[in-house]
């Protein structure tokens, strides 16, 4: 416990500048986006709603850059050490990687949790009729899972040694050059965007960054 | 003699060219041992093995009686490590990463940390990339200090600080040791620093220990020679000549001889020749006569 506390402490001395900003985000996206679809004409509830979905596109772009970001600056400051502080403390390595995991995703859990209560607090300033319902907490849940699963599948990539991390990536080089060439030579089908929907698809890893973000809805 | 730190036959190659082959060294506990080199000698490439930080292609390291790599997190707890270029959190605060290195290290104590804070003048509450080199000096050896280890690991640990702060960080070691009997491995290129500080002494060269042996017999068995007379008459010494100069026409002669004793001198007479003097030679000397002896007969 006293090493996550001290993990947890080390991570907002690290990302604290991200933390904030990214917590503002979480906070002002429900507020704003209700702010500014909410209908001066409540017979118009129909357009507000699409206004609102539209708005909804925001969150899981929030939540990828939320877990890509926490994966990419977890590792900066031992980056900038060739990590001989972290391997010369007396803990196992696989111990080390699952505390620093742990203690970023505690952060993402926290503006989760920012975006529950800024969405209550939304909520609060409207007066919705009967035929509406809300959905603070599916939408902060949602919003938390979806950020954890990109943090936890990049955060698995960078943990991977460099020289399987350079050959993962001209593999995904090559590919995108073959893709090119297979376009311009004419050749059907494009494995890239097969790709991204296996993804995002139903079944894929990142599948929580699909279907409808909605604060309110029907 | 128990050893805290045993290198048998160790060979590994960090990259292309340079290579440590068939290092095989032993630190007694209890001792201060410094290890001395040229730069690109190995010795940052060696204590990383002791560390674990790197594993050998052939060979056993045992470190305070645990096999590395393998057992390293057992080691590590009971080492204290000051690295040749701090690798401590810039945006930390003095207090802040003593308060981090703490919660990893099981023994650490926080009061004497606080105690050598004050010492060291170091400020609690300045950011890690505001101190200057000599207060990164003494935070790296606070820390390493305060873990109360069983062996310390010191890779150039005073390698561009002024006098004064080399002195404080020296005192703080020797008096650390004096207490708790702890084993000091320092690597350093400052000769005359380790001469005082010293029990042992390893000398690395291209990735090969060149000689390994207490400090007084490297002090007091290597003597310069002023020699007079024919000195082809010495043939088969009972002590090792590391470096030989002529001096003159009249056949005289200089020379560095490693193994000396009392009763040489005798035997030098009996073949004739005079010997003029004796002189000590200084660690920094020896050093670089061992080491010129060792690249002339490769």
């Amino acid at each position: 416990m006293t090493m996550l506390r001290a993990m947890l402490w080390f991570h907002w001395r690290a990302c604290r500048n991200w933390i904030v900003a990214a917590a503002v985000v979480a906070a002002g996206l429900p507020v704003v986006s209700l702010r500014l679809s909410w209908p001066r004409d409540p017979s118009q509830m129909a357009s507000f709603l699409a206004q609102l979905e539209a708005w909804g596109v925001f969150y899981p772009v929030a939540a990828a850059i939320v877990g890509l970001v926490m994966a990419v600056i977890i590792w900066q400051a031992d980056r900038r050490g060739r990590f001989v502080y972290a391997a010369t403390l007396p803990i196992e390595r696989w111990r080390y990687v699952w505390l620093r995991f742990v203690a970023g995703a505690a952060w993402i859990v926290g503006l989760g949790v920012v975006l529950w209560v800024a969405s209550l607090v939304a909520l609060a300033t409207v007066s919705l009729p009967d035929t509406l319902r809300t959905f603070p907490t599916v939408l902060a849940v949602k919003f938390t899972l979806a950020a954890v699963s990109v943090f936890a599948i990049y955060y698995s990539i960078t943990t991977l040694p460099a020289s399987t991390t350079r050959i993962a990536s001209r593999v995904v080089l090559g590919l995108v050059v073959l893709q090119v060439l297979a376009l311009l030579l004419g050749v059907e089908g494009n494995w890239l965007v097969a790709v991204g929907e296996a993804l995002i698809g139903r079944w894929g890893p990142l599948a929580l960054l699909g279907g409808r973000w909605m604060l309110i809805d029907v | 003699m128990t050893t805290a730190v045993r290198f048998d036959a160790v060979n590994f190659r960090p990259g292309k060219g340079f290579a440590i082959e068939g290092l095989s060294l032993s630190v007694p506990e209890g001792s201060i041992y410094g290890f001395l080199g040229p730069n690109g000698a190995g010795k940052t490439t060696t204590i990383r093995l002791m560390l674990g930080l790197e594993r050998p292609a052939a060979g056993r390291i045992e470190v305070l009686g645990s096999v590395m790599p393998g057992a390293a997190t057992a080691a590590l707890a009971r080492i204290g490590y000051v690295p040749e270029r701090p690798h401590l959190h810039p945006f930390l605060t003095v207090r802040q990463s003593i308060e981090f290195h703490a919660a990893f290290h099981p023994r650490f104590d926080r009061r004497w940390a606080a105690e050598l804070q004050d010492e060291f003048g170091l400020p609690p509450n300045q950011l890690l990339n505001r101190l200057s080199k000599g207060e990164m000096g003494k935070l790296l050896m606070l820390q390493a200090l305060a873990q109360r280890p069983d062996l310390l690991v010191l890779d150039e640990p005073t390698d561009g600080l002024d006098p004064v702060v080399r002195r404080d960080l020296l005192s703080a070691l020797v008096a650390y040791v004096a207490d708790h009997g702890a084993t000091v491995f320092i690597s350093s290129h400052l000769v005359h620093e380790l001469e005082r500080l010293c029990d042992w002494v390893g000398l690395m060269d291209g990735g090969r220990l060149v000689s390994e042996m207490p400090m007084a017999h490297l002090k007091d068995g290597v003597k310069r020679l002023r020699l007079a007379g024919p000195v082809e008459a010495l043939a088969n010494p009972p002590f090792s000549v590391l470096s030989r100069a002529g001096v003159g026409d009249a056949g005289g002669a200089v020379w560095v001889v490693d193994g000396w004793a009392a009763d040489c001198g005798g035997w030098i007479a009996e073949r004739g020749v005079r010997l003029e003097a004796v002189d000590d030679l200084d660690l920094e000397d020896g050093f670089v006569e061992r080491l010129r002896a060792r690249r002339a007969a490769r």
